[in-house]
């Protein structure tokens, strides 16, 4: 069944949109999914000024690695020309200084979002095990592959205790500076998350 | 010089140069990052920008959103390239949750 999240994160009266969608992941009735819709619709209202969030229904949620790509689909299908950054992991927009024209990009990114949120597995805090298994990551094969790509790890990782208590924090990448041309490569090739850190 | 890798030497180079590492550099934690007009020459031109963040981070400077990212719940390393000239520049969040440990303006190449 699909959601509607509106101004008043209500569900009811959210319109006459699909009952069920091939392909959704999650399922938006599940209770603690509806409460991550919903956070998400008021923190990106309120981020991106939005007085009167309209309804928008979840087509489904998405990957962590497919934000870009997915977002930069919606918002050129609403008509403005986003780009992906230079690591092409992230969007770039064109500049806006028109009021009107920024109002409806922030619109079309809220909508965009509320289309396509990412799982709410991505946005949950890192549990220890992850923490350390990022750490292991981060300490050993990351370092290790920035060093052959040709840059110098400037900073020593902590411990792991320490890691672990703040949150995972250090990352060889931490005071390294990287020209725009390299930097798709070099992090195609040293990724900062392993691929299966939230997959436990 | 194609690239300067290390943002230290970076440092050192700009200020060789006569310029300044951007302000807003910080190890605290804090829901954006800004700084004021700056201005790079060779051999380091470009104006960039680095984030330190979780959740959804953005690099902006005047109207221009140069960057925006979802991290998810894992900190990550961010960078754009604003250009020679910058009237101001900011690290900021958007969405629900995440947090910004760095934000910091540099010239490079």
């Amino acid at each position: 069944m699909a959601l509607c999240v509106g101004a008043a994160l209500a569900v009811a009266g959210c319109g006459t949109g699909p009952q069920s969608i091939a392909g959704t992941a999650g399922d938006p009735s599940d209770t603690s999914i509806r409460a991550y819709l919903e956070s998400n619709a008021t923190a990106l209202a309120s981020s991106y000024g939005i007085q009167d969030p309209p309804d928008v229904e979840m087509i489904r949620l998405i990957e962590l690695d497919e934000w870009a790509d997915t977002q930069r689909e919606c918002l050129r299908e609403a008509g403005f020309d986003v780009q992906l950054t230079a690591d092409g992991e992230g969007l770039t927009y064109p500049p806006a200084t028109d009021t009107a024209v920024t109002k409806n990009r922030n619109l079309a990114i809220y909508t965009c979002e509320m289309k396509y949120p990412v799982d709410p597995k991505y946005m949950t805090p890192l549990t220890t095990v992850q923490l350390e298994d990022l750490y292991q990551y981060r300490a050993g094969e990351l370092v290790a592959c920035m060093e052959d790509q040709g840059y110098t790890v400037p900073s020593k990782p902590p411990s792991q205790e320490v890691f672990v208590e703040d949150g995972g924090q250090w990352s060889p990448y931490e005071g390294v500076a990287i020209d725009d041309g390299d930097l798709k490569r070099v992090i195609e090739a040293c990724p900062q998350v392993p691929a299966d850190l939230y997959e436990q | 010089m194609r690239t300067t890798r290390v943002v230290g030497i970076a440092a050192a180079a700009v200020l060789t140069a006569g310029l300044t590492l951007g302000i807003g550099s910080a190890a605290v934690a804090a829901p954006s990052f800004s700084g004021g007009a700056k201005t790079c020459s060779v051999p380091l031109p470009y104006v960039n920008v680095q984030s330190k963040a979780t959740g959804r981070v953005n690099h902006q400077s005047g109207v221009t959103v140069y960057g925006s990212w979802n991290n998810g719940s894992t900190y990550q390393w961010r960078w754009t390239n604003h250009g020679k000239s910058v009237p101001d520049w900011k690290t900021f969040l958007t969405g629900v949750g995440g947090d910004i440990q760095t934000g910091t303006a540099y010239c490079g190449s």
